[in-house]
């Protein structure tokens, strides 16, 4: 149904450009936005990333005094959407939610039709860390379970190959503990967190996937890979604690064109800020076991960078890699 | 005594006026949105979230749900008047509802869909109330050696029941099986069968097969008839199912029931397998099955009460273990994180309101359903009425609109027609669409269960025998196919897919 909205939004952004070309009208911070902001989300509705996309939009067109609309663009490990808003106008109506695909997908992905390049972070807000649970049946200490794990090649079930948990469970077992371990692929977290529940593989790598299942019980957490534990399940430790320094984050990126003005760019990082300073939001996030950062524009720019180095790392560590 | 006080408090949450009329708003949209092709549950309610916000989540969800089994109760409608299905579970409804309403039966047809939907939403209600926890647990020991030998199951049965075109059946499986593996592979991230392009990148959408090989195809075919393929108008005026057929769709829609209730509870989207099992199984057991695929009100009944079982009952491992078994519910997750309620095993015993609140707004959507359906059945029907010439114009413009809102991918179109071109061809050589449809939906699930069944056990075939509930499907398939091979069963075995 939004569908049908699109050739509109895209014939008003091809006027927008004329005119800022043509020095009728610039855009300014001041006065963004003048028209409807499309969000494009890197991945399916109802995940991760699309619920925060749907939050923030739905605040920021309260602030705004103008619809701020989502779609939804899955496809190619979020390189679709990504190469859309790449090539898009630059007038920061159109903006890309995606997650830490992004960062990965440049080590990861052989062929991509965009360069990170034409692309400018905007917000890295929100984040949840790498974590591996196992079925309350193993050992759920750390250093228990890698001991029983040494005699049997375990199997670790993953949201799929090249999956930020894939990628980080992977090179957390072969390079930090030197555990072989056969990885499964499952089709998105859900499914990978219901084989740990039924005992079906040793161990699940996930995200915040996890969280109500440990704090109910039905898992052990072994590991979260933060800095430090998070709120909503207290007693995981991080990796830090059981002795491997180990730090790998799920998170979610808003980002334009590489050409939307700096002023603008600034403005929509200030007005997310905002919403995530609001106690009612963050307790919202907080309770869903998400952790906060307020970063400015630089901040992120540097934070993005240094990510896909990390993850870079990781993935050619592991070898793994996508045409 | 805990269930019924449990229930009782659900119904009080439920009847509130503000939830009553959200459950009827959202049991409306989802008939309409259900009847026309291709624009289904997931974008409707993607785009309604945003309007939730200010609810209660309990009244959110109660909505919400609403949409997706209104949208089931719809779904049937476009199969049955246009042999346009837009879902998976809509084929089989085609498969004789279509044909009910060339033979001037249309009414009868959507009647006891809607019929059969009602009993059986109501019954599964019951089941998720009384049930859901034990069964989500014994759901869990469902794994990937499980789930490939119910499908493997699911197949033999398909072969079994195709006579005289055995062959033709197992092509049109294994076309379907060959389509269901474009896309990236599941264990390397590799692309398949995509040639290159990039709107292949992510397979082919079921939606595309329905309205492509049944919706399109069936213009084509009826074009080719000209007018004199339409619908008969003449029988029009029994809008509802006789007492005689009332009587032969009570036990296909009990049975149709209890299958889409146990299929609808596992995690890995058994549903879909549903209204197959049960158009089976009725065959199976029908005296005459020669009727299916002629206009055999059983072959309505059974599946649509299946397909509605199994939308409910997949609500458990959604409310029990927080595992979203479809598209829709992954949705359903998404409604909750935006709500501030975490979905996994705590809904239950900490959101009393919201858990038996939503399972009583169920048992009142379906009633709403039902007081919606019947009486828009003679407005259906008369739709039946207008022109095919122009009728035809229409489903065109539908289907292509409905494709495009999918993906908002162009190329999308070009497949579904494509496979409208396909279909046309198959009918003129006498194969069926229908297993072609089975093979596409379990294809995918099934190489994904077998390869991560054999990484699970270190790729030792004996997973399948030394688990027992592998070992069981497997050998019924092994007897099912064996016992099919007999040529004196042979003779007494029927067509499931011809029409």
């Amino acid at each position: 149904m939004n569908a049908f909205r699109r050739p509109v939004a895209a014939a008003l952004s091809a006027v927008a450009i004329v005119l800022s070309c043509t020095g009728v009208v610039r855009a300014q911070a001041s006065s963004y936005p003048q028209d409807r902001v499309t969000m494009t989300v890197a991945f399916a509705a109802g995940g991760f990333v699309d619920s925060f996309a749907r939050i923030i939009a739905q605040e920021l067109s309260t602030k705004w005094g103008k619809p701020v609309t989502v779609e939804n663009k899955a496809g190619a490990g979020g390189n679709t959407a990504a190469s859309i808003i790449a090539s898009a106008a630059p007038d920061g109506l159109n903006l890309l939610v995606t997650s830490t695909a992004i960062a990965i997908n440049e080590t990861l992905y052989k062929q991509r039709d965009y360069s990170l390049d034409q692309l400018v972070p905007i917000s890295i807000s929100v984040s949840s860390p790498e974590t591996i649970a196992t079925h309350p049946s193993n050992p759920g200490d750390l250093k228990d379970y890698l001991a029983w794990a040494k005699d049997r090649e375990i199997t670790f079930a993953t949201a799929g190959v090249g999956s930020g948990s894939h990628i980080a469970a992977e090179y957390f077992l072969r390079k930090l503990a030197k555990t072989p371990a056969t990885h499964v692929p499952f089709r998105g977290g859900a499914l990978s967190v219901q084989a740990a529940l039924g005992n079906q593989v040793d161990m699940v790598a996930s995200s915040f996937g996890v969280i109500p299942q440990v704090t109910e019980g039905k898992l052990k957490g072994l590991a979260v890979a933060s800095e430090t534990r998070v709120s909503a399940m207290p007693d995981v430790p991080t990796y830090t604690e059981k002795g491997f320094p180990f730090v790998a984050e799920s998170w979610v990126a808003v980002l334009a064109p590489a050409k939307t003005p700096a002023d603008i760019v600034g403005k929509i990082n200030t007005d997310i800020n905002e919403i995530l300073a609001r106690k009612d939001v963050q307790e919202k996030l907080l309770g869903m076991g998400y952790q906060l950062h307020k970063r400015d524009v630089a901040e992120v720019s540097v934070y993005l960078k240094d990510e896909v180095n990390k993850w870079g790392e990781m993935v050619r560590t592991i070898g793994v890699s996508v045409e | 005594m805990d269930f019924l006080q449990n229930l009782a408090h659900g119904v009080v949450v439920a009847v509130s006026p503000i939830n009553v009329l959200l459950c009827f708003a959202g049991c409306m949209l989802g008939t309409l949105i259900g009847v026309l092709p291709g624009i289904g549950p997931i974008a409707t309610i993607a785009i309604l979230l945003p309007m939730t916000f200010g609810l209660d989540p309990t009244a959110a969800l109660i909505m919400l749900a609403g949409i997706y089994y209104g949208a089931q109760y719809g779904g049937s409608t476009a199969s049955i008047l246009l042999n346009i299905p837009g879902e998976s579970s809509a084929v089989v409804t085609a498969l004789d509802g279509h044909e009910m309403a060339r033979q001037g039966r249309a009414g009868a047809a959507l009647g006891i869909s809607a019929i059969g939907s009602f009993v059986a939403g109501s019954i599964a209600t019951v089941v998720i109330a009384a049930l859901a926890s034990p069964l989500a647990s014994l759901a869990l020991v469902f794994g990937p050696a499980e789930y490939f030998a119910l499908m493997l199951t699911g197949l033999a049965f398909a072969v079994l029941l195709a006579r005289g075109s055995v062959f033709k059946a197992i092509i049109m499986i294994l076309i379907g099986v060959l389509l269901s593996t474009v896309g990236p592979d599941l264990t390397t991230g590799q692309l398949r069968l995509t040639f290159g392009a990039v709107w292949l990148a992510d397979g082919i959408e079921i939606a595309l097969l329905g309205m492509g090989l049944f919706g399109i195809a069936e213009v084509f075919r009826s074009l080719e008839h000209g007018e004199a393929r339409q619908v008969k108008q003449t029988q029009i005026g029994n809008l509802l199912p006789s007492r005689e057929e009332m009587r032969a769709s009570v036990k296909p829609i009990l049975r149709g029931t209890l299958l889409g209730s146990i299929l609808g509870i596992l995690p890995g989207n058994g549903a879909v397998l549903a209204p197959y099992a049960s158009y089976t199984l009725e065959k199976k057991l029908a005296r005459q099955p020669g009727r299916f695929g002629r206009g055999a009100i059983e072959g309505v009944a059974g599946p649509e009460s299946a397909n509605n079982a199994g939308a409910q009952t997949s609500f458990i491992p959604l409310l029990t273990l927080g595992i979203p078994p479809n598209a829709v519910m992954a949705l359903m997750v998404g409604a909750m994180t935006i709500h501030g309620i975490v979905p996994g095993p705590q809904i239950m015993t900490k959101m009393p309101d919201l858990f038996w609140g939503l399972i009583a707004s169920m048992w009142m959507g379906n009633l709403m359903l039902l007081v919606i359906n019947l009486p828009l059945v003679g407005l259906w029907v008369k739709l039946l009425n207008v022109p095919y010439r122009l009728m035809f114009v229409g489903i065109i413009i539908f289907c292509c609109i409905g494709v495009y809102s999918i993906n908002s991918e162009p190329a999308d179109i070009l497949i579904m027609a494509a496979l409208a071109v396909f279909g046309y061809a198959l009918s003129k050589f006498n194969f069926e669409p229908a297993p072609l449809t089975l093979g596409f939906v379990l294809g995918r699930m099934m190489e994904e269960n077998l390869r991560q069944a054999l990484m699970i056990s270190r790729g030792s075939f004996l997973t399948f025998v030394e688990r027992p509930i592998a070992a069981f499907f497997i050998v019924l398939a092994i007897v099912m196919l064996v016992v099919g091979i007999l040529p004196s069963i042979r003779r007494g075995r029927d067509e499931v897919f011809v029409d």
